[in-house]
């Protein structure tokens, strides 16, 4: 009965003066609770018992007092605190439908909660990692509080001039000892907005509110592949033979080294499928298997076309840093064929990364301002942060 | 505090403050859960799953058991993560009636880390009333769109298994009694969200 006990201690220990504490029976007091529903005698006897000077005040409050001692009870019996009261109370109704409906929460929260760890997983190790350098916070803090300082003392000044005119207009002969007060006035004020204004500003800098943050965007446009889903079914690679179906068979006899993706290596028609199977894969979405199946025929050495679909698998599935180096790679092939792709999704690789700079030099570029993705690139330019 | 040194037991510390941690797991286990996955599969590929999927719920049940407070570290984080994906991946094969043993899947994982005794592994949600547990679902959305402590002090407790005393730290409350009073107010709060729902 022990957690019971302590239950009730805590539930009553307010409602008994201190000095009468020592004359109370705990357990019959528990007792009393737990018949409490069905026979109220018992536990009117323990607290006539203590010889309180009201004892109809606690009487007065028992109600509301039992259903806090269930409450609690089927509180630390839904966390897995089994006790012989819990035990005892399973018998009472009002306790199995208090279990009922907090067991109904606790589920309701689990899985809340499981959805959201597990979707923030991959960006939880940057939450606890996250450490921006100083310097570069204090740089970019100074520049732009003097920027948006030096537009409020702008504004201010035209709202002191506007005061002045209006005090010349109420007061026509004011002699100049009065002027030299208002203008004091006016510099204490001056003063005053000031203060409160750069720490509103500087508190809103580093707060960055009406910004989203590097995550934010690259979750929001890293698996937008809407520009490569009218692509067609070989993925825009170039191909030899035009007419092979992708729900081929393929059997053991089948010429094995005939080519259909042409590159610096052709592909044969086997590896060919598993590459156009993969590629449908990325514009679904499901990364994992098309990341094993491309990275197995080796692109980087035979076919750089492909390359492009495999660094878009990494960068949708963590391995940010592979991507980057991939797309990178890309970057230096002359007349490449998804030169725009390339730049854009590199761009995303260095928001991911916190490489503003680079992703923002990208983004702003003409190739991307010129292309379809220059929209998007807009979008996220004014929802980068400043820093 | 350098998180490349972190030991698994310092980790698991970490985790029970700050669920976040659970990052750094993500980061250190991923590829070789997935690769251990894949091998243990082997060339079972009729049968589709998402391995991520089977991975994160690797983490939640290391996660739970640790909020449990009965995790005891008998080999490395990885190796229990991977012995939990095999056991979760084979009774994924099994309730898609895929005819595959557990011996077969020990032989494909030879030489990878991992321990047959654990069985452990994610126990679904039960929703014994659907009708009810949608109207809280509903009601515990609202609560957390609308902002305020209630829905993170809720989940605090009810969880993360945070003490009473834990969360008046976390939020402030002079003691423990009040962060108790402030989370029945919460969880009156949200019933009568429900009711509401219910009685749409």
């Amino acid at each position: 009965m022990e957690r019971g006990i302590r239950i009730i201690k805590d539930i009553l220990s307010n409602s008994i003066p201190p000095e009468h504490l020592e004359r109370v029976n705990w357990d019959e007091v528990l007792n009393g609770f737990v018949v409490f529903k069905s026979n109220q005698k018992p536990l009117y006897t323990e607290i006539y018992k203590l010889e309180l000077n009201d004892p109809e005040k606690l009487i007065f409050q028992l109600p509301k007092l039992y259903r806090n001692f269930i409450e609690e009870v089927a509180e630390d019996y839904v966390l897995g605190n089994i006790s012989k009261t819990s035990e005892i109370l399973t018998q009472s109704q009002d306790f199995v439908k208090r279990v009922h409906y907090l067991k109904t929460l606790r589920n309701v929260i689990t899985k809340a909660e499981r959805n959201r760890i597990k979707e923030e997983l991959p960006l939880a190790y940057q939450r606890v990692t996250f450490q921006p350098s100083e310097k570069d916070i204090e740089n970019a803090v100074k520049q732009k509080a003097r920027e948006d300082l030096r537009e409020k003392i702008q504004t201010w000044n035209r709202e002191v001039k506007k005061d002045v005119i209006l005090e010349k207009r109420a007061e026509p002969t004011a002699e100049k000892p009065a002027k030299n007060k208002k203008e004091t006035k006016i510099i204490s004020l001056w003063l005053k907005y000031s203060s409160v204004a750069a720490a509103i500003v500087i508190g809103f800098i580093v707060w960055q509110p009406h910004k989203s943050s590097n995550e934010m965007i690259f979750n929001n446009y890293k698996s937008n592949l809407s520009n490569i889903k009218d692509i067609d079914q070989f993925g825009g690679l170039d191909v030899v033979e035009f007419n092979l179906s992708l729900n081929n068979n393929i059997s053991r006899d089948f010429e094995p080294f005939r080519p259909v993706i042409k590159g610096d290596t052709s592909y044969t028609k086997q590896q060919s499928l598993a590459i156009f199977k993969a590629i449908e894969e990325i514009k679904k979405g499901e990364y994992t298997n098309a990341k094993l199946v491309l990275t197995e025929i080796n692109p980087k050495e035979d076919n750089r076309q492909v390359l492009f679909y495999l660094a878009l698998a990494q960068l949708n599935s963590n391995e940010v840093e592979k991507a980057i180096n991939n797309f990178n790679y890309l970057t230096n092939v002359a007349y490449y064929k998804f030169e725009i792709e390339v730049q854009f999704y590199l761009a995303l690789g260095y928001i991911k990364k916190g490489e503003l700079k680079k992703a923002k030099g990208i983004l702003s570029s003409k190739l991307i301002q010129t292309s379809k993705f220059s929209s998007e690139a807009d979008d996220i330019l004014g929802e980068l942060r400043w820093f | 505090m350098d998180i490349h040194q972190i030991s698994d037991q310092e980790l698991i510390e970490l985790i029970k403050d700050d669920s976040d941690y659970l990052g750094v797991i993500y980061k250190r286990c991923y590829d070789y859960c997935i690769m251990f996955m894949h091998k243990v599969k082997g060339s079972n590929n009729s049968f589709d799953t998402d391995l991520d999927e089977v991975f994160n719920d690797a983490v939640m049940v290391l996660y739970e058991k640790i909020l449990e407070g009965n995790f005891k570290l008998t080999a490395s984080i990885q190796t229990y993560l991977s012995s939990v994906c095999r056991f979760q991946l084979l009774n994924r094969f099994k309730k898609n009636k895929q005819n595959i043993s557990l011996e077969d899947f020990d032989n494909n994982g030879e030489h990878l880390q991992f321990d047959g005794a654990v069985t452990d592994t994610l126990v679904d949600v039960e929703a014994e009333n659907e009708e009810q547990f949608k109207a809280m679902e509903n009601a515990l959305t609202e609560m957390k769109n609308a902002g305020g402590k209630c829905y993170e002090l809720l989940t605090l407790f009810w969880y993360h298994k945070k003490s009473m005393k834990e969360l008046s730290e976390i939020f402030g409350y002079t003691n423990p009694a009040n962060a108790k009073n402030q989370k029945a107010k919460c969880q009156k709060r949200l019933e009568k969200l429900a009711f509401n729902y219910l009685n749409a």
